[in-house]
């Protein structure tokens, strides 16, 4: 037999040191960690660093001999190290003092590109979809990020560039169905192509640029998403029927920027594809004006007519004579003054998810410039909504005629009376001040929270709630606090055991439990019929000769089911003694720490029931007492 | 202008040596021309010949003094540059008119390079203290990609046909290696096998230091911005126990340190104590390994909490979900460093408000995402090390100090 000599086989094999690595590929340390980034190669850990570091013990990052092989055809790689070669001839020239040779060489520098890695990393379209959680959240990142000299000015515009481009999509196909808005930024889910996507994006403060983090592998990771998130939009806009990269309103852009500067443009019909029925109006400047059909009509309007500013008050739409083309959108609206559930579209019909799409639809919301347009802009358009922004009409009616290129001239009155008729059909207003000065009769006033409240909960809900200066009720996770709460369920849980109970004893009672959010104006009228009803049938068995007590009966049901359920209980609860008594010691921990943590849930999610239900009691008595 | 009063010309006469011509004091003249010349500057020809209503105006106009906008107050340095002359300077004959606009326009390049654009081409080569090559190039060229195309298209069916094609091929070379001259070739002039598929190696999940391999961690109810009270004072529990469980373990590591250092203070007393007993011959080798192994054994009898301190961390309870049995999670650094740790992200009592307009934003999103990479193991933990100093630094006495008497 022959000698096995030490560190040939196993781990040290299988595994290398990243200076190994380093040398194998001929990189520098810069070079390798960055296409170990586009490549998608980890560091590893072997089972004993030991013997994988032929003796050594020091401590080493270490990546899989197979995984550094395969990069040693890497095209990128290539690229890499001709780049050192132009590097040191640009250098050489620089040091010569021929600038004008070093721009040559600069010119025709070698260059490479991510979409063979893309491809490779990601075989399938879904593959991709399912990444985008990193990359939506890297740009939305750069592009809130100051220019600096650690950020190009160019990296944040392509950054912002992209991310408009996916919210226009998002927006455009109403594949919005989250949105949290949390002290870090706000957390949004879209459903794309049947995947979850979750992405954070950050406020729109000035950002504090760490300097504890290295931007080197931030900007290569930017890099790399970049180029993913462009594929994955140009299929996804092509799937759409869009033509991929969408037109960029210059006006709009000088005016408010974001998704609504987005011309969403159908590769055959040249018609409005985010407003379903709208009808243009032929008073365009330029031929893609004319062909915009962009997120909203306030906007659209605002293209054609090129950038302007000023000031929309709430209370002058009083006086408007001609209703134009473009503005005759919704026939019928809603009557004003009286009560909104009138008009709130019944969700029993169809899909949740459909609902959803379709949830503002109806209305157009007026936002207040002091609120962050951006996110209300994005959920309201995603749910079928209109927007009119107050710091866009104020910049179109505001114009500065002496900043216009072209001696243009501006119809102020005409402007005025457009914004008349549109601020006509404005439905609700999104209001974030403690109190307002006047109200416009007709528009209902709510906090913003009540968009994102609507679209987690996938209805609208009471209004009344967040009306302005009223305290907020909390703003809810949608996924759910760590315990698994949520108020929805328990409402429906609690409908279902209490209709158990009481089908027998009374037919056809329809007493609506919990919802807080569903009171309806003749619960009150109902509770009466309840007891009336029961009143009568305990009459009814008196006569009869039977003592009747539903509340008798009841305890004497729940008695019943107590004893049922411990014996049950009981079976399992040996066999998971029995069960216990086989596992190992360490699965013995395991399975306490497990239990620990479901106990804690259970808990909680109980003492939140119980109070939740003291809760819709003190309400009914309240109501009662009224 | 004050004009003084008359007085006698400082020459009296024109007789004698004095008089001569090299002698007479021209001052007055000279005076007179220099006042002239800084006119001139001035206002690009003298005050004499400007009319009344260019030097004069009648101010009808309430003061503004008081509005005087606050600015920036501008440098000596840049007051001192913009008193420029009034005359233009002279135009060489050579250029003339043309040439000299066209010298201005070329000014601010070399050899028809920006100067901005030399400093990007300086960093791209690397020459400059800073020396962020990569970044020099992000600058220049722009990510978005022109010539876009589907890249997954018939991705599906491609995908399939590839792996039957190249499964067949290679039961083909198997059968007969040499018969295809193509791949003659390829076996001729490479040294190593060329590797035709991704090893299995690289489909392996990275090691994470975290459970939840999610780019994007949903966050816990507490973090909203307007938080019911329970979660958030559960978030403030989670937070507040985490801190503690930190700052007991610095102070531990503290309080180690500290009795290390008592203890070597005792051994070096102890040692200097024997030092005395022991005959001068014989100090230097017996006290040497005496003092090691003593501070070792001193400190194992002493301490039964030995084990080299351990890193304080503060895990992110609010992430970690109790349930779920903790599979694949890392507990020990990888490499040389664990990941960065977060920051608390928790608003206090105070600083807590219902409305969006107020928010004001907790953490940072940069280094959340960089922590993040950390934590789920695609990139290596580092720690940045800033170059110290190379020499401890002496203390001297000047010797100036002999100078005092």
């Amino acid at each position: 037999m022959r000698i096995k000599k030490k560190h040939q086989a196993g781990a040290a094999k299988n595994f290398i040191t990243r200076t190994q690595a380093v040398k194998k590929l001929q990189l520098s340390l810069a070079d390798f960690r960055r296409i170990c980034i586009f490549k998608g190669i980890y560091p590893r850990a072997p089972r004993s660093a030991k013997k994988a570091n032929k003796g050594s013990t020091a401590p080493t990052t270490f990546y899989y001999t197979k995984d550094i092989q395969y990069l040693l055809h890497e095209p990128v790689i290539q690229k890499f190290r001709d780049h050192k070669i132009f590097a040191r001839k640009l250098s050489r020239a620089l040091g010569r003092g021929d600038v004008s040779d070093a721009k040559r060489l600069d010119e025709n520098r070698p260059r490479y590109r991510l979409d063979l890695i893309v491809k490779e990393r990601y075989p399938t379209f879904l593959d991709a979809v399912r990444d985008l959680d990193d990359a939506l959240s890297m740009l939305f990142l750069f592009a809130a990020m100051p220019a600096s000299d650690k950020v190009s000015a160019r990296v944040t515009e392509d950054a912002e560039k992209l991310c408009n481009q996916w919210m226009a999509y998002v927006a455009r196909e109403r594949l919005l169905r989250k949105v949290f808005v949390s002290i870090k930024g706000v957390y949004y889910e879209a459903e794309v192509k049947g995947q979850e996507v979750v992405w954070l994006v950050p406020f729109k403060f000035p950002q504090n640029i760490p300097t504890d983090i290295d931007f080197r592998i931030m900007l290569t990771f930017l890099e790399f998403y970049t180029t993913l998130l462009q594929f994955v939009l140009y299929r996804l806009y092509a799937n759409a029927g869009i033509v991929y990269p969408p037109k960029i309103d210059a006006a709009k852009v000088q005016g408010v920027g974001g998704i609504s500067a987005y011309v969403m443009e159908g590769k055959r019909e040249k018609e409005s594809l985010l407003q379903t029925s709208t009808t243009k109006k032929a008073i365009t400047e330029s031929e893609m004006a004319s062909r915009a059909q962009t997120i909203s009509t306030v906007l659209n309007k605002i293209t054609d007519h090129a950038a302007g500013d000023t000031i929309a008050t709430l209370a002058d739409d009083d006086d408007e004579e001609e209703v134009t083309e473009t503005l005759d959108k919704f026939t019928a609206l809603p009557s004003t003054d009286t009560v909104i559930s009138d008009i709130i579209p019944q969700p029993d019909e169809t899909s949740p998810e459909e609902i959803v799409k379709t949830l503002f639809s109806p209305f157009t919301f007026y936002v207040g410039r002091e609120v962050p347009l951006e996110i209300v802009e994005f959920t309201i358009l995603s749910l079928g909504g209109t927007v009119v922004s107050e710091s866009v009409l104020d910049g179109y009616l505001h114009v500065d005629t002496d900043a216009l290129p072209d001696a243009e001239e501006v119809d102020f009155d005409a402007r005025q009376r457009e914004v008349d008729a549109l601020l006509k059909k404005v439905t609700h207003q999104i209001c974030d001040r403690p109190a307002l000065a006047s109200r416009v009769p007709g528009r209902i006033y709510v906090q913003p929270q009540w968009v994102f409240d609507s679209l987690n909960r996938g209805r609208l809900v009471p209004v009344d709630e967040y009306a302005v200066g009223a305290t907020l009720p909390p703003h809810l996770s949608p996924w759910g606090d760590g315990a698994g709460y949520d108020p929805e369920d328990i409402g429906k849980e609690e409908e279902g055991e209490e209709s158990e109970e009481e089908d027998e004893e009374v037919e056809g009672d329809k007493e609506v439990e919990g919802d807080e959010e569903e009171i309806e104006v003749d619960e009150e009228e109902e509770d009466e019929e309840d007891e009336a009803l029961q009143h009568q049938r305990e009459l009814e068995s008196e006569a009869k000769g039977i003592i009747y007590s539903s509340t008798a009966s009841k305890k004497r049901k729940r008695a019943d089911k107590k004893p049922k359920k411990s014996a049950e209980e009981k079976q399992a609860e040996e066999e998971k003694e029995l069960r216990k008594i086989m596992m190992t010691n360490k699965q013995k921990k395991l399975y306490n720490q497990m239990q620990y943590g479901i106990q804690k849930k259970e808990t909680r999610r109980e003492t939140l029931k119980t109070k939740r239900r003291k809760l819709e009691k003190n309400k009914q008595n309240k109501k009662r007492v009224l | 202008m004050e004009v003084d009063a008359p007085k006698q010309l400082s020459q009296p006469s024109r007789k004698g040596r004095k008089a001569w011509r090299k002698n007479v004091d021209v001052s007055d003249i000279q005076e007179g021309l220099e006042k002239v010349r800084e006119e001139k500057i001035l206002a690009g020809t003298t005050l004499n010949s400007l009319s009344s209503d260019q030097l004069f105006l009648v101010d009808t106009t309430a003061s503004n003094a008081g509005l005087k906008k606050v600015g920036k107050k501008p440098l000596k340095v840049d007051e001192i540059l913009a008193q420029k002359s009034a005359i233009p300077a002279l135009i060489s004959r050579k250029r003339g008119i043309e040439g000299e606009a066209a010298a201005l326009k070329k000014r601010g390049k070399v050899q028809g390079v920006t100067y901005k654009e030399l400093g990007r081409l300086l960093r791209v080569a690397g020459r400059t203290a800073d020396g962020k090559t990569s970044l020099a190039n992000l600058e220049a060229d722009s990510q978005i990609i022109k010539d876009i195309y589907d890249a997954w298209a018939g991705s599906e069916n491609a995908k399939l046909e590839n792996k039957v094609e190249k499964q067949e091929s290679r039961t083909k070379k198997s059968k007969h290696l040499l018969a295809n001259a193509n791949e003659i070739r390829l076996f001729e002039t490479t040294s190593y096998a060329k590797m035709q598929d991704p090893p299995s190696t690289i489909t392996r999940p990275p090691i994470a230091f975290k459970e939840s391999r999610k780019a994007v961690d949903v966050p816990v109810e507490g973090k909203s911005y307007n938080p019911s009270l329970e979660s958030w004072q559960e978030l403030l529990a989670g937070e507040t126990a985490a801190l503690e469980k930190a700052e007991k373990e610095r102070l531990r590591q503290e309080e180690q340190r500290e009795r290390i250092e008592r203890l070597r203070d005792l051994l070096d007393e102890r040692e200097r104590l024997g030092l005395d007993e022991v005959d001068s011959d014989e100090e230097g080798e017996t006290s040497a390994p005496v003092s090691t192994v003593a501070v070792k054994k001193e400190d194992e009898l002493e301490s039964s909490t030995s084990a080299p301190p351990m890193p304080s961390t503060v895990p992110d309870k609010t992430t970690i979900d109790l349930t779920k049995p903790k599979k694949n999670v890392r507990k020990h650094k990888l490499g040389k460093y664990r990941p960065m740790e977060h920051p608390i992200e928790v608003k206090l009592s105070d600083e807590l408000t219902d409305s969006l307009r107020l928010i004001k934003p907790e953490g940072n999103l940069a280094k959340d995402r960089f922590i993040s990479f950390q934590e789920r193991g695609i990139i290596e933990s580092r720690v940045q090390v800033m170059p110290g100093r190379k020499y401890k630094k002496k203390v001297t006495e000047k010797w100036s100090y002999k100078d005092i008497k």
